[in-house]
C-alpha cells in the first residue's frame, strides 16, 4: 500500500521538478526571470514496531534562486549608470558646440580680431571696413545661434523630463498594482515567484529612471522611496512625480511628488539636487548644472566682448564725424524676484566693467538689516548693509522696499549669447579715427589691441574661449569616465545576479535527464507496486 | 562561478560592439587626419589648440599687413627719391644761373625751367598711394596736401602719423609729414641765413657764412650796417645793441659771435645785410624767390646784386631741402628693415604654430595605423570565439 503512496509521491515530485526545469527553459531569455527549483523534503516516516518507515517525498515549495543582496546591487549600480549614462550622452553636443574648429565661436572671434587688423592700417578703405562689420555681425551670429542650440538643448531636456516622469509614475502604478497582488497571495503561504521576479524587473526600470530605494513590509508589498525620501508607492497606492516651476527663477523646474486627487491630494516638493541615480537626475543636473554653466560661460564671454570693445569704440570718431557710436547692443541682465516675496523690492542690475565679469548667477537674500550676495557657483557670500553694490563687474540696485526674509535671483551674463548684436551696420560707422581725418587710424589702433589685453578675467579673449572650450571638454570627458566605471559596475553586478538566478541551458539539459530518470524509476516503483499486489490477489485464486 | 546562458550571450555581444565602436573610432581618426575634434577628446590641451589657432588667425592679417605697408614703403621711398632728384636739378639750374655772362633772356628761361620743376614738386607732393590716399597728408589722407593759395603753395595736411600692426603690438609708420619735408625747411647753410636788405642801393653782396664756434652761438639774429662806404655796424638785433664798428674790406671775413662771413662787392651807406637763425622757408617758396630773382632785368649792378642774393637764397634752401630728403630716405630705410624683420619674425611664429597645432590636433598615422590593425586582429578573434563557444550546448548530446 505504501509502496503505491511512496511511488506515487517520488512520481508527482519528479514531475513538479520537470516543470520547474522546463519553465526554466521556456523563461532562458525572460528579462529578471529567477530561476526556479522544486524544494523536495521528505514526508515524516510512519512508526512502525520495525522502526519509521519513509513516505516518500513532498514538495514543499516551488523556490527561486534569488539573492537579496546581490539585486540590491543591481538596482544601485543600474540607477547609478542610467544617470551617468543620460548625462554624458546629454553633453556631447554642447561638447561639439565649444570645439576649436572653424566654425565654432573661437574662430569666429579671431576672424572679427584679424579684420579689425587689416582695416587699421587702411582706414579709409571701404573694403577692408566692411570686412570687419561683416566679421563682426558673423561673430554675433555665432553667439546667437550657440545660445540658441543650448536653448533648444534645454527644452528638449525638459520634454525628456516630463517623458521620464510620465513613465516613473507608468512604473509606480504597476507596482502599486503588483503589491496588492502579492499581498493577496502571500495569504496562500507560498511565494508567487512569478509576481516577485516581474516586480523586481519593475523596479529595476524604475531605477533606470530614477534612483529609488526599497522597504519590504510584512504584508509582503515593498514601499518604493524616492532617494532623498519622498513615498514613491506604499503598499498599493502609487504617487505621481510632477514637474513644477522654481518660484526664485520662473525657468528653473522642480520635482514634486504627488499623493492623492482632487481635493484629498497632498504634494512635497522636493529639490533637482537632492536626487541621485536615473536618467531623471542625469537630465536634471544637466539642465540645471551643465546646461546653465554653459550659457553662462558664453554669455559672459559675449558680454565682455561687447561692453570692451564698445568702450574703445565710444572713444573714436566715425567716417560721419560722429563720437560715442557702440558697436555692438546687449540684452540687459536679467533679476527676478521669488514669488513668494512679501516685500516691493524690485531688484535691478546693470554690467559695469567686462573684464570682471564670472560665469555664475547670484542669489541676494535680505534680512531686515543687510543684504547678502551669493555667487552661486562656489557659493562665495559678499554681505553689504546697502544697495547698490559692485561686485564681479556688477552692479546691483535694489529699488522699492523689500522685506526681511525676501530673496532675489540674478542672471547676469545668462542671456549674453542670445541678447549680443550689432549696434550698426554701415561701415561708415566704424569709429577708428581719434578726428574726422580720413587717414586717422588711431582709434582702429586701439580696437586691434583689445585682442592682445588682458580683457577677462586676467586673459585675452582667445584665451578665456580656450579655458571655456577646456573646463566643457573635461566635464564631457569626465562625465564619459564616469559613465563608463558605472556602466561596469552594473556589469559586474549583473553577471552576479545571472550567476545566483540565471539559467543556464546546460545544467537545465542535465536536470532534465536527472528528473527524468527519477520520473522513470518512480513508475517503474508504481508498476512493482501494482505486480506485487496482483501477486497478492493471484494468491487468493 | 554560474554563468546564466542569456547573461553570456548578452555579455559576449556587448564586448563585441564595444570593440567594433573602437575600430570604427580609429578609422574615423585615419581617413579625418584629426585626433581631436571636440574638446573632450583631449580637455589637457584644448585651451592651448584654441589660442594656438588664434594666433595663426592674427598671423594671416600680419601678413597681409606687412605685404600692404611693403608697397607703401616703396613708393613713399621712391617718391620721396624723385622729390630729391627735382631739388638737385634746381639747384644746378640756380647754379648755372649764377653765371655772370647770361644775358636776362637767358635768365628767364632758366625761370622757366624752375616753373616747371616747381610744378613737379608740387605734382610729388600730391602723390597718392594704391589706395586713393595722399601719401603726404598726415591724416588727412583724403586731402591733397598742397595747394596754391594765392601767390604760394600752402599746406593742407597734418602731421598725423600713421601706424601699420605688422606683429603683435608691433606698428611701423606708412604716411610720412609733408610739412616737415616740403614746408618747413631751414633756411641758409643749416644754422643760419644771411640775406640782403631789399632796401640796399648799393652792389654790396654777402655770402651764405660758415659756423666757427658752435659753443658760442647766441641765436639772436644780427645785422651788418654800412654807416659809410667803408665802415660798418655790428648789430645784434636782439638787444639792439652795437657790438662792434669796423673797417670794410671787400672779401674780408667778418667775424661775430661763432660765426664768419664775407661781404664783397660796393656796399653804401645804409645798406644792410641781416643774420637770422631758425627761420624755415618751404621749398616752393625758395623756388618762387629764385625764379622771380631769375625774372628780374638787370639794368645796373645793383641789380645784378639782387638777383644774385635771391639766388644764393634759394639755393641754399634748396640744399638743406635735398639735405632733408637724404635724412627721410634713410629714416624710411631703416623702416623697411624693421618690417623685414618682423616679417621675419612671423613666418618663424607661423611655422612654430603650425607645428603646434599638428602636433596637438592631428592624427600621428604611424601610430593610429598599428592601434587599427591591432584592434581589427582582436575584433577578428572575439568574433571567432563567440562563433566557436555559442554552438556548444548539451541538447546538442541528448538523444
Amino acid at each position: 500500500m505504501s509502496l503505491l503512496s511512496v511511488g506515487a509521491s517520488g512520481l508527482a515530485a519528479a514531475y513538479a521538478a520537470l516543470n520547474a526545469t522546463s519553465n526554466n527553459v521556456a523563461n532562458v531569455n525572460t528579462p529578471g526571470y529567477s530561476r526556479q527549483a522544486a524544494v523536495l523534503t521528505t514526508m515524516p516516516g510512519q512508526f512502525s514496531g520495525g522502526g519509521y518507515v519513509g513516505r516518500g517525498v513532498a514538495v514543499e515549495t516551488i523556490r527561486r534562486a534569488f539573492n537579496e543582496q546581490v539585486n540590491g546591487q543591481v538596482q544601485f549600480t543600474q540607477s547609478q549608470s542610467s544617470e551617468a549614462a543620460t548625462q554624458s550622452q546629454l553633453m556631447r553636443p554642447v561638447d561639439k558646440l565649444f570645439a576649436s574648429d572653424d566654425l565654432g565661436i573661437g574662430s569666429a572671434m579671431d576672424r572679427f580680431f584679424s579684420s579689425l587688423t587689416q582695416a587699421s592700417s587702411r582706414p579709409a578703405d571701404m573694403a577692408s571696413r566692411a570686412a570687419v562689420v561683416s566679421s563682426a555681425q558673423q561673430l554675433v551670429s555665432r553667439f546667437n545661434q550657440t545660445a540658441g542650440q543650448l536653448d533648444e538643448l534645454g527644452r528638449n531636456t525638459d520634454l525628456a523630463v516630463r517623458a521620464t516622469a510620465a513613465q516613473i509614475n507608468t512604473l509606480a502604478q504597476k507596482v502599486g498594482t503588483l503589491n496588492n497582488a502579492i499581498s493577496i497571495s502571500k495569504a496562500s503561504g507560498q511565494p508567487a515567484n512569478d509576481l516577485l521576479d516581474q516586480r523586481d524587473y519593475i523596479i529595476r526600470q524604475l531605477n533606470e529612471q530614477v534612483g529609488v530605494t526599497t522597504l519590504e513590509q510584512s504584508d509582503g508589498s515593498l514601499n518604493v522611496f524616492l532617494s532623498s525620501g519622498p513615498a514613491l508607492v506604499v503598499g498599493s497606492t502609487a504617487s505621481r512625480v510632477t514637474i513644477g516651476v522654481d518660484p526664485s527663477a520662473p525657468q528653473r523646474q522642480v520635482v514634486g511628488v504627488t499623493t492623492g486627487n482632487g481635493s484629498g491630494s497632498s504634494s512635497v516638493q522636493i529639490a533637482a539636487s537632492s536626487l541621485n541615480g536615473g536618467a531623471l537626475t542625469g537630465q536634471l543636473k544637466f539642465r540645471e548644472v551643465n546646461l546653465v554653466d554653459a550659457k553662462n560661460e558664453l554669455g559672459r564671454l559675449a558680454t565682455a566682448l561687447a561692453t570692451t570693445f564698445n568702450s574703445v569704440h565710444q572713444l573714436g570718431t566715425n567716417m560721419n564725424g560722429s563720437i560715442g557710436q557702440a558697436l555692438f547692443t546687449l540684452a540687459p541682465p536679467q533679476a527676478f524676484a521669488n514669488s513668494l516675496n512679501a516685500g516691493t523690492g524690485s531688484i535691478s542690475v546693470a554690467v559695469t566693467t567686462g573684464s570682471a565679469l564670472q560665469a555664475s548667477d547670484y542669489r541676494v537674500d535680505y534680512d531686515g538689516s543687510q543684504y547678502a550676495v551669493m555667487r552661486l557657483q562656489d557659493g562665495t557670500r559678499t554681505t553689504s548693509a546697502t544697495l547698490p553694490l559692485t561686485l564681479d563687474g556688477l552692479t546691483i540696485s535694489m529699488t522699492g522696499a523689500p522685506n526681511a526674509g525676501d530673496s532675489f535671483q540674478l542672471q547676469a551674463v545668462r542671456n549674453g549669447g542670445a541678447g549680443i548684436s550689432m549696434a550698426l551696420t554701415d561701415p561708415r560707422l566704424l569709429s577708428f579715427g581719434q578726428s574726422a581725418a580720413a587717414g586717422d587710424n588711431r582709434n582702429a589702433l586701439s580696437l586691434a589691441a583689445v585682442a592682445d589685453q588682458a580683457a577677462l578675467g586676467g586673459l585675452t579673449f582667445s584665451q578665456a574661449f580656450g579655458e571655456v572650450s577646456a573646463k566643457i571638454g573635461t566635464t564631457t570627458n569626465g562625465l564619459e569616465i564616469s559613465s563608463s566605471v558605472a556602466d561596469k559596475l552594473l556589469s559586474q553586478a549583473l553577471a552576479d545576479q545571472a550567476s545566483v538566478s540565471g539559467v543556464n541551458l546546460d545544467e537545465e539539459a542535465a536536470k532534465l535527464i536527472r528528473f527524468q530518470q527519477a520520473y522513470q524509476a518512480s513508475a517503474k516503483v508504481i508498476s512493482t507496486a501494482q505486480t506485487i499486489f496482483q501477486t497478492l490477489l493471484d494468491l487468493g485464486r | 562561478m554560474r554563468i546564466g546562458t542569456a547573461f553570456a550571450h548578452a555579455s559576449s555581444s556587448a564586448l563585441l560592439t564595444a570593440a567594433q565602436s573602437r575600430l570604427l573610432a580609429t578609422q574615423a581618426e585615419l581617413s579625418s587626419g584629426k585626433r581631436v575634434t571636440t574638446p573632450s577628446d583631449d580637455p589637457v590641451n584644448a585651451s592651448q589648440i584654441a589660442t594656438t589657432r588664434s594666433s595663426l588667425t592674427m598671423q594671416t592679417s600680419f601678413a597681409a599687413n606687412q605685404s600692404f605697408l611693403n608697397g607703401e614703403l616703396r613708393q613713399l621711398e621712391s617718391t620721396v627719391g624723385s622729390v630729391g632728384d627735382v631739388l638737385a636739378a634746381a639747384r644746378e639750374t640756380l647754379v648755372a644761373a649764377g653765371n655772370g655772362a647770361y644775358s636776362d633772356a637767358d635768365r628767364r628761361s632758366l625761370a622757366v625751367a624752375l616753373t616747371s620743376q616747381r610744378a613737379q614738386l608740387v605734382a610729388l607732393g600730391n602723390s597718392r598711394s594704391a589706395d586713393g590716399q595722399y601719401l603726404f597728408s598726415g591724416f588727412q589722407s583724403g586731402l591733397a596736401p598742397f595747394y596754391q593759395s594765392g601767390s604760394a603753395i600752402a599746406y593742407a595736411g597734418d602731421n598725423g602719423t600713421r601706424g601699420v600692426l605688422v606683429g603683435p603690438g608691433l606698428a611701423i609708420q606708412s604716411n610720412s609729414d609733408g610739412q616737415g619735408l616740403f614746408m618747413s625747411v631751414a633756411k641758409g647753410n643749416g644754422t643760419f641765413a644771411t640775406a640782403a636788405s631789399a632796401t640796399n642801393l648799393g652792389s654790396g653782396k654777402i655770402d651764405s657764412g660758415i659756423v666757427v664756434n658752435p659753443a658760442v652761438l647766441t641765436g639772436n639774429g644780427y645785422a651788418i650796417r654800412f654807416t659809410s662806404s667803408v665802415t660798418l655796424d655790428i648789430v645784434n638785433t636782439n638787444t639792439n645793441t652795437v657790438l662792434s664798428s669796423q673797417p670794410y674790406v671787400p672779401g674780408q671775413a667778418i667775424s661775430v659771435d661763432g660765426m664768419r662771413v664775407e661781404v664783397s662787392g660796393t656796399p653804401i651807406n645804409g645798406d644792410q645785410f641781416v643774420i637770422t637763425q631758425g627761420q624755415t622757408s618751404s621749398v616752393f617758396d625758395a623756388l618762387d624767390q629764385a625764379i622771380a630773382a631769375l625774372n628780374m632785368s638787370t639794368f645796373t649792378d645793383v641789380d645784378r646784386a639782387r638777383i644774385s642774393d635771391g639766388l644764393r637764397q634759394a639755393a641754399s634752401t634748396l640744399e638743406q631741402g635735398f639735405n632733408l630728403v637724404l635724412a627721410k630716405r634713410a629714416e624710411i630705410g631703416g623702416r623697411m628693415n624693421a618690417l623685414d624683420q618682423a616679417a621675419n619674425v612671423s613666418l618663424d611664429r607661423e611655422f612654430e604654430n603650425t607645428s603646434t597645432l599638428s602636433r596637438l590636433q592631428d592624427v600621428d598615422y604611424a601610430e593610429a595605423a598599428s592601434r587599427f590593425s591591432a584592434q581589427q586582429t582582436g575584433l577578428q578573434a572575439a568574433l571567432a570565439a563567440y562563433a566557436q563557444t555559442s554552438k556548444m550546448s548539451l541538447f546538442d548530446y541528448i538523444r
